[in-house]
């Protein structure tokens, strides 16, 4: 499927499905529920210093200690204050958590909804998405997770700062 | 040997008809003939090859198997007499199986083992690791009593079994160094040869070598083939050439007498002096010492071999230690749960405390399962010492002491090769050659003490020499002109000292030479740092010098300070706090209106706001409280906001997607389920520093001193 709609858009990465779909800062996301572990309420985070802006720091997960990332910060959306909500993500055989403003619902979004994502320029991060979903009339990004939350991104910036 | 060993083939033989006998007299009803069984297998003769007793201890468990619930006894006999039957046959196979020694060249360097072979190699590693154990150590008591003949038995029997052991999985490099191996020492043993420094080389060398197949095997294990190592061809020469015509040196006269009085660590051949030291540093130290050093426990070792042990996978152990973390901080939220503290619920009290010993005495038993003795480590040391003191002409004795002290499996890891860089540091830059000590009016053999202690929750290791010590004034001179202390900055002794441990002291050779010290110290201190240890120096000049490392023996348990920054709670590690100081005005200084200065009893000891450090507040306040840690031995005060208490935490990594936070070395479940840093203090300070001018750097005079 990748290799059919190779325009001047990036290619479309996802194929149909059921995605988690969410919102942040009045847009809709969505992310593909195969890596979604679960959705827990707010919990205090324990900010860990010397970290980039969007790691909002670590949480306990049932005695295990996950990272969690704002997914605003990461997409370069402006901050929000107050509480959020956390999904817990699979993210390369990771689990972490992303703070996000509300979750919406679990969404089928068949493989012919499914446009590849266009090119924007102007900086708009089009390689974070897998493609756009639109059912209904309503348009979803669909977030690739996985790139995200890769980890080299972190490792980097860590050399980067401590260097 | 080989005779040896086809003479003893007889009686191995007639053993083995005695067994089949009994199987075959065995009534599986008959509780009887199975206990006479039962007894053979008890009192089973040790004489048998051990290649043979591994095989007969399949057939041990089949009969033990049989004695028990088994419900189809008939077909465990069954097993029992085939498996006694591979056994017989193995041993008549065995002269024609083992491959005529010289007759290697033909053969292919590259071999792939069979999938059976491959099956039994997982096996094979293990044992021969331990055996390759137990043949270093008795090396390293032969260093002291070349005479030793239980010494000697032990290193012959541990290549003896591996070529059996070897054999009986087609390993056809390892068959052939062990037989040429045990061939050499078996003309020690049987007196025809002097055990002496020639001898003590190969059998190092043969046991490196060894080692370095057993990783090939472990390789080949996964499905590599096996090959052919470099040097292997040369040591078989030089094995087969010291086994019929003897070593250089060992051919030399050998009246009994004298051959002890030659100490294998003496380089013979590197200093000649050393020839003329020889007699008198073995009649003195050498007599005396004996008994202490690595014999006596040498002695002990061989019935510890018996020890019941179970052979659990390392993934399993640290899960079950975690699983037991797990309980221990549920436990403790139960504990401190309100209804369970309500005075209404007396009773529930009682019983959670109850809960709570036992979780605690099941926590204490889960960590002890992970500690391995200081015994691994030391006997790496003393090989590394040995190989040292050979490099550099000089002759060590060698003390170990508290060898059985345990501590973490994971600590030891790290602790390893820092020890070694420790002692290699001591013989190469402590001790002095033996023609520098007899001018110093030193007997001519150095002394090296190598102990571990257990000490309150902690592991004190020790490495102590008695060479030249460390002198201070050339240390303060270097570190003046590498530009680490300023000139005009008086330093106390023991600040002078801890200069060894900064970084950049001791990067170049020639700074090694001339302060006697240091080849990467700076190295080994933040190694111990990482394992929430400390290290410390004293040196006196002329006497020798000592470094205590102080280490918690788990890491998996932290015995933590909370603290509170902000609205944040942190965990200090105790062991990483000197001392914590109420800040009073009169105490305090600023510098520059920037910078804070503690007097502590004279020290002035700069202070970092923990929280402007971590980035949580900018506030400062005068309430708090200042907890002296060190970085680089030079003491650092943080300043807390509060302190809330001391309490056991279970270590936990804050995940493979931080990487390294600096400052932060993990980070543990606190009583309400939030997660609290634990932090490296070191760290802290010197990322700090980075923030703040240095205060080494700042000359002591242009501290503006302002109340």
């Amino acid at each position: 499927m990748a290799t059919n709609a190779q325009e001047t858009s990036v290619a479309r990465r996802v194929s149909g499905g059921k995605f988690l779909t969410l919102f942040l800062a009045k847009e809709e996301y969505g992310i593909e529920i195969l890596k979604v572990q679960e959705i827990i309420g707010y919990m205090a985070i324990t900010p860990v210093p010397r970290t980039p802006d969007y790691l909002r720091g670590v949480i306990n997960l049932r005695g295990k200690i996950i990272p969690v990332v704002d997914l605003r910060l990461k997409l370069g959306l402006p901050p929000l204050e107050g509480q959020t909500c956390i999904i817990v993500v699979r993210a390369r055989g990771l689990e972490v958590g992303i703070t996000v403003d509300q979750v919406s619902e679990v969404a089928n979004i068949a493989d012919k909804d499914i446009e590849p994502v266009p090119a924007f320029g102007n900086g708009v991060a089009t390689e974070d998405l897998l493609g756009i979903g639109k059912t209904g009339g309503r348009v979803r990004l669909l977030l690739d997770i996985d790139r995200i939350l890769s980890a080299q991104d972190l490792t980097d910036l860590h050399a980067a700062t401590t260097a | 040997m080989t005779d040896n060993a086809d003479a003893a083939l007889n009686p191995i033989q007639k053993t083995l008809q005695t067994l089949k006998s009994l199987v075959a007299g065995i009534d599986p009803n008959d509780q009887l003939s199975l206990l006479k069984l039962l007894r053979w297998f008890k009192d089973m003769p040790k004489t048998l090859p051990e290649a043979v007793l591994l095989q007969l201890d399949e057939a041990r468990k089949l009969s033990l198997r049989m004695s028990g619930n088994d419900r189809s006894p008939e077909k465990t006999l069954g097993e029992l007499a085939a498996v006694v039957d591979k056994v017989i046959k193995s041993v008549e196979n065995k002269p024609s199986s083992k491959p005529p020694p010289p007759d290697t060249g033909p053969a292919p360097d590259e071999e792939n083992p069979s999938d059976q072979d491959r099956l039994l190699f997982g096996d094979f590693i293990p044992e021969a690791g331990e055996h390759l154990q137990a043949a270093e150590s008795a090396l390293l008591t032969l260093e002291k009593a070349p005479n030793d003949p239980d010494a000697i038995n032990t290193v012959f029997r541990a290549f003896h079994t591996l070529k059996g052991m070897a054999g009986y999985v087609h390993l056809r490099y390892c068959t052939d160094l062990a037989h040429h191996a045990e061939s050499l020492l078996s003309r020690v043993r049987e007196k025809e040869m002097a055990y002496g420094p020639g001898i003590a080389d190969l059998s190092l060398r043969s046991i490196d070598m060894m080692k370095s197949l057993v990783e090939c095997v472990q390789a080949a294990a996964q499905g590599g083939s096996l090959r052919k190592l470099e040097g292997y061809d040369n040591l078989l020469a030089d094995l087969r050439k010291a086994t019929e015509s003897g070593v250089a040196d060992s051919s030399a006269p050998m009246p009994t007498g004298s051959s002890a009085s030659v100490p294998a660590k003496e380089n013979v051949s590197a200093n000649p002096a050393t020839g003329a030291n020889a007699p008198a540093a073995a009649n003195a130290p050498a007599a005396a010492n004996a008994p202490i050093g690595a014999n006596a426990p040498s002695g002990a070792n061989a019935p510890s071999m018996v020890e019941t042990t179970v052979r659990v996978r390392t993934d399993r152990l640290d899960r079950l230690v975690n699983a037991v973390g797990e309980l221990v901080i549920a436990q403790s939220m139960i504990t401190q749960d309100p209804v369970v503290t309500s005075p209404e619920n007396a009773l529930l009290a009682r019983k959670v405390a109850h809960l709570d010993r036992v979780v605690r005495d099941l926590r204490d038993l889960a960590m002890a399962l992970r500690l391995v003795p200081m015994k691994g480590p030391f006997q790496k040391a003393a090989r590394a010492i040995r190989d040292v003191a050979q490099k550099s002409g000089k002759a060590v004795d060698l003390h170990l002491h508290g060898e059985e002290a345990e501590v973490d499996r994971n600590v030891v890891e790290t602790l390893d090769q820092l020890l070694l860089h420790l002692v290699r540091n001591a013989v190469d830059h402590g001790l002095e050659t033996p023609a520098e000590r007899e001018e110093a009016k030193k007997p001519p053999v150095g002394h090296l003490f190598l102990s571990a202690t257990h000490e309150g929750g902690n592991l004190v290791v020790e490495v102590r020499e008695d060479g030249r010590g460390m002198n201070r004034e050339k240390i303060l001179k270097k570190a003046r002109e590498r530009g680490l202390v300023p000139q005009d900055r008086e330093l106390t002794e023991d600040e002078i000292l801890r200069l060894i441990f900064l970084p950049g002291f001791s990067t170049a050779d020639k700074v090694t030479e001339v302060s006697g010290r240091g080849v990467g110290l700076d190295v080994v201190k933040k190694g111990i740092e990482n394992l929430r240890g400390q290290l410390d120096v004293t040196s006196k000049q002329g006497q020798g010098s000592r470094f205590r490392l102080r280490l918690p023996l788990t890491l998996a348990v932290t015995d933590g300070m909370l603290v509170r920054v902000g609205d944040q709670t942190i965990i200090l590690p105790i062991l990483n706090i000197r001392q914590t100081v109420r800040p009073e005005p009169g105490i305090i200084s600023t510098v520059t209106g920037r910078g804070e200065l503690l007097n502590l009893r004279g020290e002035m000891v700069p202070i970092f706001r923990l929280g402007r450090v971590l980035g949580f507040s900018d506030r400062r306040s005068d309430e708090g409280l200042l907890i002296i840690v060190e970085d680089q031995s030079t003491p650092a005060a943080l300043w807390v906001d509060d302190l809330l208490g001391q309490q056991q935490v279970v270590t936990k990594s804050l995940g493979t997607w931080f990487g390294q936070v600096p400052g932060v070395s993990g980070g543990a479940i606190l009583g309400d389920g939030k997660v609290g840093l634990i932090l490296d203090p070191g760290e802290i300070v010197r990322l700090a520093r980075e923030d703040v001018a240095p205060p080494l750097v700042q000359p002591a005079s242009a501290m503006t001193v302002t109340p």
